[in-house]
């Protein structure tokens, strides 16, 4: 109603458009003393600690790629193990060329997003169920490959070179860091990724190509740049697990237990957020801690629970709770609030009125601002306290002092019509015409009965 | 005839008739697809399943495994309905990424569920004197019937489908269904039910096509991937929603596996997939659908 008029554009409309809230600086506080404890980790608990530590890193790293992979762009991928492999013997590949082992997973992560270019030309053709297996074909190829190739140590494996320069516990602290490093960039990463325009058109490509292609989104780029991120990812996050194992063997690597993780993960989790994948691998690695004795039966209830989270929770762990609750600590999308709470609170702080909006854009004056609803007709605006004028009744902002109606609109009162002998149409307590503002009271013909003015 | 070009012809022969077995599987997939637009990636397992339910039935009833067949197909049959029902027929009211979500969970259940059950060793079904029978072609060609009886029971399968489709009043409403469901059901075509029938009859071929596997080589609990890997590159390399171009799909790949096992038996499977991935390269609707068709299927990115 308010943009029919033309008088009022969105921005200028007295609600506040964000996507950062109180709640979110919390949790990146909270987040950032987390990461703090998990660096020093190698100094406080040492080795005992690290190794779980290290899978639960991996987890937390592989389903956020997955993520970015299936939940943004729609691309369910059961081939990521692939890109752990290409990750992990690229390690290998480099290290025994005499490149020092942790910067070789920025390079595994590099090779592997060279790797999955022809790759996604090839895979991208496809869509929905179709491209979720010819990813497993190409995990397959990857691995025969692999298998095929003595240099790269056949079926029996090779053990990655150039770590015996450190000793032991420096060795577990260096690879815990670079996992701890790994996992941060994965979920910042996406985080920041998907917060850029970039998710946007993402999430419209996944949930609809034909209708986003429609709208201006370039969906094969698209796709194609969010295959080639996680892939890139999955590779460091190969190399990693290279280095953890100190192993390389294509059946591990290989494996497409990884891509049951990682589905399970971020389906338990919330497929489409970015602190799912995070609470999913929490989920799993206890999981794991608690039932990997029973052996398939583990797997068994991965499986279970991801068929059960798909069809009965589809949104996750987290999205009931942030159904549940409201969170999001992690905000991706933009929310709208009818006020900016801490302009509004400040204003009260100042000893203001209850502030409707924040200073004036033009000149920085607080109070009633550009955006600002009048508090007479809720029609205008102010623009700011400088210049107080309603565009709307031309009224001041300044709260009127409370005063009774006039006798005429009081209801059984001849009104202005009867005046003229017509008879007053209105049923309710009040005449409809008493409704709005009265000083600082808002008056409604629902309001209850103390509300009304005084009888005279 | 020299023996250089008779082992060629031979494994081209050899290659056909396996080409039949991966067609056998892959029509279910591509029934399934075409029908529900669901991509079923536990049908591989399910195949081996169905294997491991002949198993047991031939082992306690002491028959070969073709005696059992008449219990077995109902049996998958209901089995794929009630799946349906239970499982995919809701996951498609999720979205699209929803079935194939449901179907990896319910690949990796099965799979897992067989090891409990069955341990991980290779078995192998009990064919009876077929299993061992063959014949002579020409001096070094020999086919062993159970091969011919594969190949032969995909053709029966696929132009039985293709009858049923076709001519039928069930194969009317199935495609009336899989064109446009929403105007299927206005015109009072009961959806649910044919879906679970369609499930039903693709679980059916499954494990029928899992008795022939089982029978001709063994089979494990995690051998299921490997087989829907098979079937789906069948149905690509044949064209999407095309029923005879899996079967030609399924021969190219059994040709393929089987000339290049004839050089080197490593390269044979990758040599399966290079062919798959270069189809892809060249011509990602398949060899006998055209672009169109494949991507109003949805098949197509």
């Amino acid at each position: 109603m308010r943009a029919a008029t033309g008088q009022v554009a969105w921005a200028e409309a007295p609600v506040a458009v964000s996507r950062w809230s109180r709640t979110a600086s919390w949790f990146a506080v909270l987040a950032a003393v987390v990461v703090l404890v998990l660096v020093a980790v190698p100094y406080v608990w040492g080795g005992p600690a690290e190794q779980p530590l290290i899978t639960l890193l991996t987890f937390v790293a592989m389903a956020s790629l997955w993520n970015l992979l299936a939940g943004f762009s729609g691309l369910t991928s059961f081939g990521q193990h692939a890109y752990l492999g290409v990750g992990a013997y690229a390690l290998y590949l480099v290290a025994a060329h005499g490149v020092n082992p942790l910067a070789g997973i920025v390079c595994a992560g590099v090779a592997a997003c060279v790797v999955s270019l022809p790759v996604s030309v090839l895979v991208l053709r496809l869509s929905g169920g179709y491209f979720a297996v010819a990813t497993l074909v190409i995990a397959a190829v990857f691995q025969i490959a692999v298998t095929l190739s003595p240099s790269v140590g056949g079926t029996t494996g090779v053990s990655v070179p150039g770590l015996a320069v450190y000793g032991p516990v420096l060795r577990e602290a260096l690879i815990y860091w670079a996992t701890l490093a790994v996992a941060v960039v994965c979920v910042a990463g996406v985080y920041l990724l998907v917060r850029r325009v970039f998710g946007l058109d993402a999430r419209a490509a996944g949930s609809d190509p034909v209708a986003a292609a429609s709208a201006g989104v370039r969906v094969r780029r698209i796709r194609r740049l969010a295959y080639l991120m996680a892939a890139g990812g999955a590779g460091a996050v190969g190399a990693v697990i290279a280095l953890q194992t100190l192993y390389v063997e294509p059946t591990s690597v290989f494996n497409i237990q990884y891509s049951v993780y990682m589905l399970f993960m971020v389906l338990i989790g919330g497929i489409g957020t970015i602190e799912g994948p995070v609470l999913g691998a929490l989920v799993l690695f206890a999981l794991q801690e608690s039932l990997s004795a029973y052996g398939a039966w583990y797997l068994v209830v991965v499986g279970a629970a991801a068929v059960i989270a798909t069809l009965v929770f589809s949104r996750g762990l987290w999205g009931l709770a942030s159904d549940r609750f409201g969170w999001s600590l992690l905000p991706v999308g933009y929310q709208v609030s009818k006020v900016r709470p801490l302009a509004s609170k400040l204003w009260k702080l100042a000893g203001g009125a209850a502030c409707r909006g924040s200073p004036c854009c033009a000149c920085r004056v607080p109070g009633w601002s550009r955006g600002s609803w009048c508090a007479r007709c809720s029609r205008g605006e102010f623009r700011c306290s400088a210049a107080i004028r309603c565009t709307g009744c031309g009224g001041s902002p300044r709260p009127a002092p409370m005063r009774p109606p006039p006798w005429w609109l009081w209801r059984g009162s001849p009104g202005p019509e009867s005046m003229s002998g017509l008879p007053r149409l209105s049923a309710g307590r009040f005449s409809s015409r008493w409704s709005g503002w009265h000083g600082t009271v808002r008056v409604s013909p629902r309001s209850p009965w103390w509300l009304a003015p005084p009888r005279r | 005839m020299t023996g250089f070009v008779t082992t060629w012809i031979n494994a081209v022969i050899q290659g056909m008739l396996l080409g039949g077995q991966y067609a056998l599987i892959a029509c279910g997939l591509s029934l399934t697809f075409g029908v529900m637009r669901i991509v079923n990636l536990a049908h591989g397992d399910l195949a081996v399943c169905g294997a491991y339910l002949g198993l047991v039935l031939s082992t306690a009833l002491g028959v070969p495994v073709w005696v059992v067949l008449p219990l077995l197909l109902p049996g998958a049959f209901v089995v794929g309905a009630v799946l349906q029902m239970l499982l995919l027929g809701p996951s498609l009211r999720h979205g699209v990424l929803a079935p194939v979500l449901v179907t990896f969970g319910l690949s990796v259940m099965i799979e897992n569920l067989l090891q409990v059950a069955a341990t991980s060793d290779p078995r192998g079904l009990n064919g009876g004197s077929l299993a061992v029978a063959s014949f002579r072609i020409t001096g070094k060609i020999t086919v062993s019937w159970l091969f011919v009886c594969a190949f032969a029971a995909a053709v029966v399968v696929l132009s039985g489908l293709q009858i049923l489709l076709s001519r039928t009043s069930w194969g009317r409403k199935v495609r009336a269904t899989a064109d446009d469901p929403d105007t299927a059901r206005l015109v009072g075509i009961r959806v649910l039910p044919l879906f679970a029938t369609v499930a039903g009859v693709a679980v059916g071929t499954a494990a029928l096509a899992g008795v022939f596997i089982g029978t001709i080589g063994t089979f494990d609990p995690f051998a299921g991937s490997g087989t829907l890997i098979f079937a789906f590159e069948a149905v690509v390399i044949g064209g999407i929603g095309s029923l005879w171009g899996t079967l030609a799909g399924g021969m190219a790949l059994g040709i393929t596996q089987s000339v290049v096992g004839q050089v080197n038996q490593a390269y044979a499977v990758l040599a399966v997939h290079l062919l798959f991935l270069a189809v892809l390269a060249i011509r990602p609707a398949g060899l006998f659908t055209s672009h169109q068709e494949a991507r109003e299927a949805g098949a197509l990115g």
